[in-house]
């Protein structure tokens, strides 16, 4: 036994001896990316992985639509770095060392830290992180660019449309977890909704995972049998379609999440697809695409965050078949009308980003 | 003896079952490989080019390698907690809640007090494990006190610390500026060093491998460990030779969940920059797969780590570098469990092999009687 | 609150309850077959989420309801087998058999989903098929049991007969005679030629095939597609039914139901004011809370027997 500890031993000091040097030489290897001629290489992290429907799958139609509009100039590349964090620095840092990659795209939150993290090693090679913001004041990051989006904009139209179509108003919110994210597209909704109906009720619910869409439907369903709900929305990943499945069940309105779902439903399931008024989009592929195409023209201000709402036409409305039959042309008129308003700043939308968690839940509550 | 030099000593029985041990482990690896391998065939437009990437990407450089180094050592926490309460024939998968439980209060602990560096992420660690010894240490006293079993009440424990967990993120440690659910940065003071530059490759990553020593010094030299592994073997017995049950069962359970809780804080303050666990990590699971590869042996329980280690990072690779999705490799994990937890397996060639080894012994001793003891002393 | 009272006492919440006990049912029906032949099945949650996969797949190809139902049944039955070879055949331990199922049905039915839809999260690119919801004639036009008891899904009618029939099979049946023998004793079954292997495998198979209608539920009856994970834990809450059920059918049935009515009330507590958090816990506090009471009453009762047997003794 003493045998086979030691000899594990030699074994580990003899890989800390390799894993030292390892990166020493990619340290000193030298890195001209992007230079003229090549094709710029463009590089698409995903820290989770794809078939999401909505989030990760379109920062990948993003890409397509970059691929698409600048053919054999850019060179694509799309990786799924699974949901499990501690891997998603190593791939960050293993495309920074590659001396092909220029650009390299990832989102959400998660990856902020560990872009800040590398980016001032890599000075060649820029970043931009979507759907969140970095603090330019805790370094140099001049070589990043972060996109955020103004998810309560496009959740305050989503919600003056329900409250458009709502009899009872009584709106049903399953959210996937509690948190600020969850909650700021759930403020959202209750000052579009109370915008156009100041009495206007929600109910509200949390399943705790994304996963179990059992119960995102069990609760939506008793939000509509008990609460009177006639509009609901399960804002939560994959289990958020159980709402939907309530919702058409029982014949009252729905409000899809990230893409477009009544689209994706038509054909297949042609009653959830009647049911859902409209879906929330954020439309990570046209920031993407827009902001590759400032890079491209040399317009962009690498080291600032570019905010994108409603003006930038990187959130917004499904305006599908469904939402044209289901909202009257007055009230489509009436919504467009809201966008303008917001776009033009004359209404301000409220939102949970930066706020204490017991301010927040303060309003949700007022609202129920 | 000098008759004998160019044959090889024939083994003892001892020697043996470790071999076999081995083999078993081995082979059992090899068919899930295999298994692998099909399954890539099937799905895979470049079947060939995913499973390069997939056996030899963790070994590419000296990055990928610390990169194994890293994912393992939550892996050993776990690894070593699952094998002090499996030793004791506790099936207590609260190992799980201990060690997200661990990660949070040491986060607790480094954004809310301040304190000297060295002194900072001890004190956490510390705290930490403690608080993962409370989790698991619940369904122990409820088996003690109560005779329930200790798989079901902590499967549910875990779900209830995880909700707990949350609510004191979500209302106590949220950082309302971070824009999602997440603790403050932890403190430069309360972080564990990295030791490899652009890795996680950090002082508890070496601190994990080190307790293999420690646990195995627990476990196999002192009373205590004795007395839980007697526990293990036959609790009835165990209660004739006079070892109180309870109390060492309640040991082994505090000894685990401290371990796991230890865990978790050493991931959270070395490979996080704040603490951001909403949902269950999962390692107190993959602690099975490694206790049960190490045969719940803490000397063996790095290496069952590394390997579990190794192939998420070429699972993780492949994935990467081609069409198969990372999630084959959680057949391949459940092939190996099967196979190696399997005591039958190869058995009748162990057998086979035990008897030509014994005829040959005796052969040998009827040939040369007065040999046969000097052979057996060589042996020992 | 009293409008949480009132959807409480209300007519859902029963009907509610009954739909969240369905899945838990069977598989805690599945978990006392195996439990009476002396067997722990932890691998109920990977039996219901594959079963749950195959069953859509297999009504969505076909487009038969029966062959959907014949997949779901065969997989489970498939799944119990290579868990019966390894424990029985192979000597493995029969938790780390159950853990090594709930692993590879993880991973193995995204891997799955992705190979056959391209699609990592869930099946709704498939038309696949539902099991029907029942009206029953004379019970439906009772005032408020017939809201209650009627227009569930066939499986949620197919678990309650479950019920009668492992009960039946399991007290007055000769297989079930022998199961609950080689449970109790199996040296003393062997000792009178009960072959103990063979049982358990038949017990173990048993146990499979109703797990699998448990999985079927969630894809075919309560939702209409297959999504990732979507058990979420129920096989566990399932092994806690059985725990509490002190081995007999209805009494598995009565614990279940508890676990219904406990996921109910998750869902009724939602926006009453306390943190969702908590609300969340609901269901596996009760189970521990179950778990604890009914180790402690038969505590209880075994002391009492024993001081009982004491007295007896003492007395001449």
């Amino acid at each position: 036994m003493k045998k086979v500890l030691a000899i594990l031993m030699a074994a580990c000091l003899i890989l800390l001896v390799f894993a030292g040097c390892g990166t020493d030489d990619a340290n000193t290897d030298p890195s001209n990316a992007g230079t003229n001629g090549d094709p710029v290489k463009i590089v698409l992290l995903i820290n989770g992985t794809l078939g999401d429907k909505s989030f990760f799958d379109s920062a990948k139609n993003g890409m397509d639509l970059i691929k698409e509009k600048y053919g054999d100039q850019v060179e694509t590349q799309t990786v799924e770095m699974s949901y499990d964090a501690t891997k998603w620095t190593p791939a960050l840092i293993e495309f920074s060392e590659d001396a092909d990659t220029d650009i390299i795209i990832s989102g959400t939150w998660q990856m902020v830290d560990r872009v800040i993290e590398v980016a001032p090693d890599y000075p060649d090679k820029k970043y931009i992180v979507y759907d969140a913001e970095v603090d330019y004041t805790s370094g140099d990051y001049s070589n990043v660019y972060s996109i955020t989006y103004k998810q309560n904009e496009a959740s305050f139209l989503a919600g003056a449309a329900s409250a458009l179509v709502s009899k009872t108003n009584v709106f049903g919110f399953v959210g996937g977890m509690d948190n600020v994210t969850i909650n700021d597209f759930l403020v959202g909704l209750i000052a579009g909704a109370q915008y156009i109906k100041p009495e206007m009720r929600f109910a509200t619910a949390y399943i705790g995972n994304f996963d179990d869409a059992v119960k995102a439907k069990e609760i939506t369903l008793s939000q509509i049998k008990n609460q009177n709900a006639d509009v609901v929305y399960g804002c939560a990943g994959q289990a958020g379609l159980g709402s939907i499945e309530a919702a058409a069940e029982q014949g009252v309105y729905a409000l899809g999440g990230d893409s477009d779902q009544a689209m994706s439903f038509k054909g297949v399931d042609d009653a959830k697809a009647q049911c859902i008024i409209t879906s929330i989009l954020k439309r990570v592929d046209q920031s993407l695409l827009r902001a590759v195409t400032a890079s491209m023209e040399g317009t962009l201000q690498w080291g600032t965050t570019g905010s994108f709402g409603l003006a930038d036409e990187s959130v917004g409305l499904a305006e599908n078949e469904y939402y044209e039959a289901i909202l009257t042309e007055e009230q489509r008129a009436q919504i467009d009308e809201i966008e303008q308003k917001i776009i033009s700043g004359e209404i301000e939308v409220p939102t949970a980003l930066g706020r204490d968690t017991q301010e927040v839940k303060a309003y949700i509550d007022a609202a129920s | 003896m000098k008759h004998r030099t160019k044959d090889r000593p024939l083994p003892t029985n001892r020697q043996i079952e470790t071999r076999f041990t081995l083999i078993r482990t081995l082979v059992a690896v090899g068919i899930a490989l295999a298994g692998c391998l099909i399954l890539i065939l099937v799905v895979s437009e470049e079947p060939w080019d995913a499973f390069v990437a997939f056996l030899i990407g963790p070994l590419e450089s000296g990055k990928n390698i610390a990169t194994v180094f890293e994912t393992a050592a939550p892996l050993v926490y776990s690894g070593l907690a699952v094998s002090v309460m499996f030793s004791c024939n506790q099936f207590n998968m609260a190992g799980e809640g201990a060690l997200y439980i661990g990660g949070l209060v040491a986060s607790a602990v480094a954004v809310k007090l301040s304190l000297p560096i060295v002194v900072h992420p001890i004190l956490a660690l510390l705290l930490g494990g403690v608080a993962g010894a409370v989790v698991c240490a619940v369904p122990g006293i409820l088996k003690i006190k109560l005779g329930a079993t200790e798989i079901v009440s902590s499967l549910m424990l875990n779900y209830i610390v995880l909700y707990l967990g949350v609510y004191i993120l979500n209302y106590f440690l949220i950082d309302p500026a971070a824009g999602f659910p997440a603790t403050e940065r932890l403190p430069e003071s309360a972080q564990l060093p990295t030791l490899i530059p652009r890795t996680h490759f950090h002082v508890g990553t070496i601190l994990a491998f080190v307790l293999c020593a420690v646990v195995y010094l627990y476990l196999y030299k002192s009373k205590q460990g004795y007395a839980i592994r007697m526990v293990g073997q036959n609790e009835k017995f165990a209660r004739y030779s006079g070892i109180g049950v309870g109390g060492t069962i309640l040991s082994a359970q505090l000894a685990g969940g401290f371990l796991a809780g230890m865990g978790g804080a050493s991931e959270v303050l070395g490979s996080y920059t704040r603490f951001q666990w909403v949902a269950l990590p999962g390692y107190g699971f993959d602690g099975v797969i490694v206790a049960t590869l190490a045969g719940n042996n803490p000397l063996l329980v790095p290496l069952g780590a590394l390997f579990l280690g190794y192939l998420r990072v070429g699972a993780d690779i492949m994935s990467r570098r081609s069409d198969v999705a990372t999630e084959v490799l959680s057949i391949v994990q459940g092939t190996i469990i099967l196979l190696v937890a399997s005591k039958l397996f190869l058995q009748h060639i162990k057998h086979k092999y035990i008897v030509s080894v014994a005829e040959k012994r005796e052969s040998l001793a009827a040939a040369a009687p007065e040999a046969a003891p000097e052979g057996g002393e060589a042996n020992a | 609150m009293p409008e949480v009272l009132r959807s409480i006492f209300s007519v859902d919440f029963v009907y509610s309850a009954l739909r969240l006990t369905t899945p838990v049912l069977f598989a805690a029906l599945g978990s006392l077959v195996a439990d009476r032949a002396g067997v722990t099945n932890i691998g109920l949650e990977g039996i219901m989420l594959f079963s749950a996969l195959t069953g859509v797949l297999g009504s969505a190809y076909s487009g038969s309801l029966f062959v959907g139902m014949l997949c779901g049944l065969v997989t489970g039955l498939f799944i119990a087998l290579i868990m019966a070879y390894f424990s029985l055949q192979m000597k493995a331990d029969i938790i780390l058999t159950g853990v090594a199922m709930n692993l590879v049905a993880t991973g193995g039915t995204v891997f799955i989903l992705y190979s056959i839809c391209g699609d990592k999260s869930v099946s709704t690119s498939l038309s696949s098929l539902v099991f029907p919801t029942i009206e029953i004639p004379l019970i439906r036009d009772i005032p408020v049991l017939g809201d209650i008891l009627s227009g569930h899904n066939l499986l949620t009618y197919l678990s309650l007969v479950a019920v009668v029939v492992v009960w039946f099979f399991l007290e007055k049946s000769k297989p079930g005679l022998r199961i609950r023998s080689v449970g109790e004793n199996a040296h003393a079954a062997e000792s009178v030629g009960i072959h103990v292997r063979r049982v358990r495998y038949g017990a173990l198979l048993l146990s499979g095939a109703l797990a699998s209608f448990g999985g079927m539920f969630l894809s075919m009856g309560m939702l209409t597609y297959f999504s990732k994970n979507m058990t979420a834990g129920r096989g566990y809450i399932a092994l806690a039914a059985q725990a509490l059920g002190n081995g007999s059918a209805i009494g598995t049935f009565f614990a279940s139901l508890v676990f219904g009515c406990a996921e109910a009330l998750s869902v009724s507590l939602q926006g009453v004011g306390l943190p969702p958090q908590f609300v969340q816990m609901v269901p596996y506090v009760a189970t521990i809370l179950g778990l604890v009471l009914y180790a402690a009453l038969r505590k209880n009762t075994k002391k009492r027997v024993r001081k009982h047997k004491r007295r007896k003794r003492g007395s001449p």
